[in-house]
């Protein structure tokens, strides 16, 4: 379900490099990450998906959903494993997975209490999003620092996410009846 | 705390300069003083047409003048100044000097019985189309009643209104009441961990909910 592009050594040995350029916020994009087929599904997973509430005011208003099952297929592959661990250098382990949808009003904090992971995995499922909306994923590393992430529709970002915390950027009301999809998913 | 009884904070020239004669009254005090104890989910109050027309309209004409910073954050999207005593524009420091002054405080003593100190901090703020503050408690070991000075009118469907949210287990809970922008109107509230609110997003270009706020704080206690 990869698209074959990023199995080649050289678009790996690209993706590292990208990896490693920011030793302060170290992160890469992998746009159209799924083969039309696979992408086909995932959509149609997702639009079929049960969303509830997930709401403390103080830390998030979102809503969640069970991840869909191409994903949880695609995580325990060993094709994707494998591509993860030669970008970042390092065996990554797969902790929790989770889908969120984010509409106007919507958004979530930094939180001092939340214990990051050692990298997060952004899978951007949205089409026709314009991050004037708000709805994107950010990090900062609590110094002023803030990292805004590039995703798109179809995109897989891996960032290595322990000392830094993420926030999604309030959804402003332009974005009418439009949902945001990602699914996140924390791994050490 | 300061030792003013209310016959000498009524008394003051120089509240009679900036406030209202309205709110100068005994027994409008004594009024806005048991409304902003019974008052829920948490303490507050709001005091309209508080400050004296022409003084108010002489501290609008140079606070718009001032540069506003834009503030953009996981929590808050706005623009805003910096304190009023780091602003070298009379006028400004004057309202600002008037706010901290033994008589104000005192007034705000006796309305919210909450010992302060004469340290306030003072800001101008901007919301615009989009702009917004995510709910928070606002507690700083100092700070004790946050106020916030309208300079606009903003109606229900411009959003920008004071949301204020009721708590279950010590949380923020829902939103229980909405305190809309009005020129001239002076709203503060007890600041405590279950002080929850929020600012609602701006919700229309070309609406501007232009504001003086701050706190009140007590420097002399400690926080255990």
């Amino acid at each position: 379900m990869i698209n074959p592009i990023y199995l080649k050594e050289e678009t790996v040995r690209k993706l590292q490099s990208h990896y490693y350029q920011d030793p302060a916020f170290r992160s890469v994009t992998m746009a159209q990450f799924f083969t039309e087929k696979a992408m086909e599904t995932i959509l149609n997973e997702v639009m079929a998906a049960e969303f509830t509430d997930d709401q403390i005011a103080t830390m998030y208003r979102r809503q969640i959903s069970q991840t869909p099952k191409s994903i949880d297929t695609l995580i325990q592959s060993e094709e994707f494993i494998n591509l993860l661990r030669q970008i970042c250098g390092r065996q990554v382990e797969i902790i929790a997975t989770r889908m969120y949808r984010y509409g106007h009003r919507d958004y979530k904090i930094i939180s001092d209490d939340q214990e990051s992971a050692s990298y997060d995995i952004i899978i951007d499922l949205t089409p026709d999003w314009d991050d004037e909306l708000g709805g994107f994923v950010a990090y900062t590393d609590g110094e002023g620092n803030f990292y805004r992430l590039g995703t798109t529709f179809g995109s897989v970002t891996l960032v290595e996410s322990r000392d830094h915390h993420d926030y999604v950027k309030y959804v402003n009301h332009y974005a009418n009846e439009l949902k945001r999809y990602f699914i996140i998913i924390n791994a050490k | 705390m300061v030792d003013l009884d209310l016959e000498q904070i009524i008394q003051s020239t120089l509240l009679q300069k900036w406030i209202n004669p309205i709110w100068l009254d005994k027994a409008a005090l004594e009024q806005l003083h048991q409304e902003f104890a019974d008052a829920k989910p948490f303490k507050h109050a709001y005091m309209d047409q508080l400050i004296v027309e022409d003084q108010l309209e002489r501290v609008i004409e140079v606070l718009t003048e001032q540069e506003f910073e834009i503030k953009d954050s996981d929590l808050f999207q706005l623009a805003q100044t910096a304190d009023f005593d780091d602003l070298d524009q009379p006028i400004l420091r004057s309202f600002k000097k008037m706010f901290q002054s033994d008589q104000f405080v005192a007034l705000m003593e006796y309305i919210t019985n909450v010992d302060l100190s004469n340290a306030v901090d003072m800001l101008g703020n901007i919301y615009s189309d989009t702009d917004y503050l995510l709910c928070h408690d606002d507690k700083l070991i100092k700070r004790k009643v946050a106020y916030i000075l309208y300079l606009t009118d903003l109606e229900e469907e411009d959003g920008g209104a004071l949301h204020l949210f009721d708590t279950k287990d010590e949380q923020p809970n829902k939103i229980v009441k909405r305190i809309f922008p009005r020129y001239n109107r002076l709203t503060f509230f007890e600041v405590t961990r279950q002080s929850f609110h929020e600012v609602g997003e701006v919700l229309q270009p070309d609406i501007y909910r232009v504001s003086i706020s701050g706190w009140f704080n007590n420097t002399q206690e400690v926080e255990a």
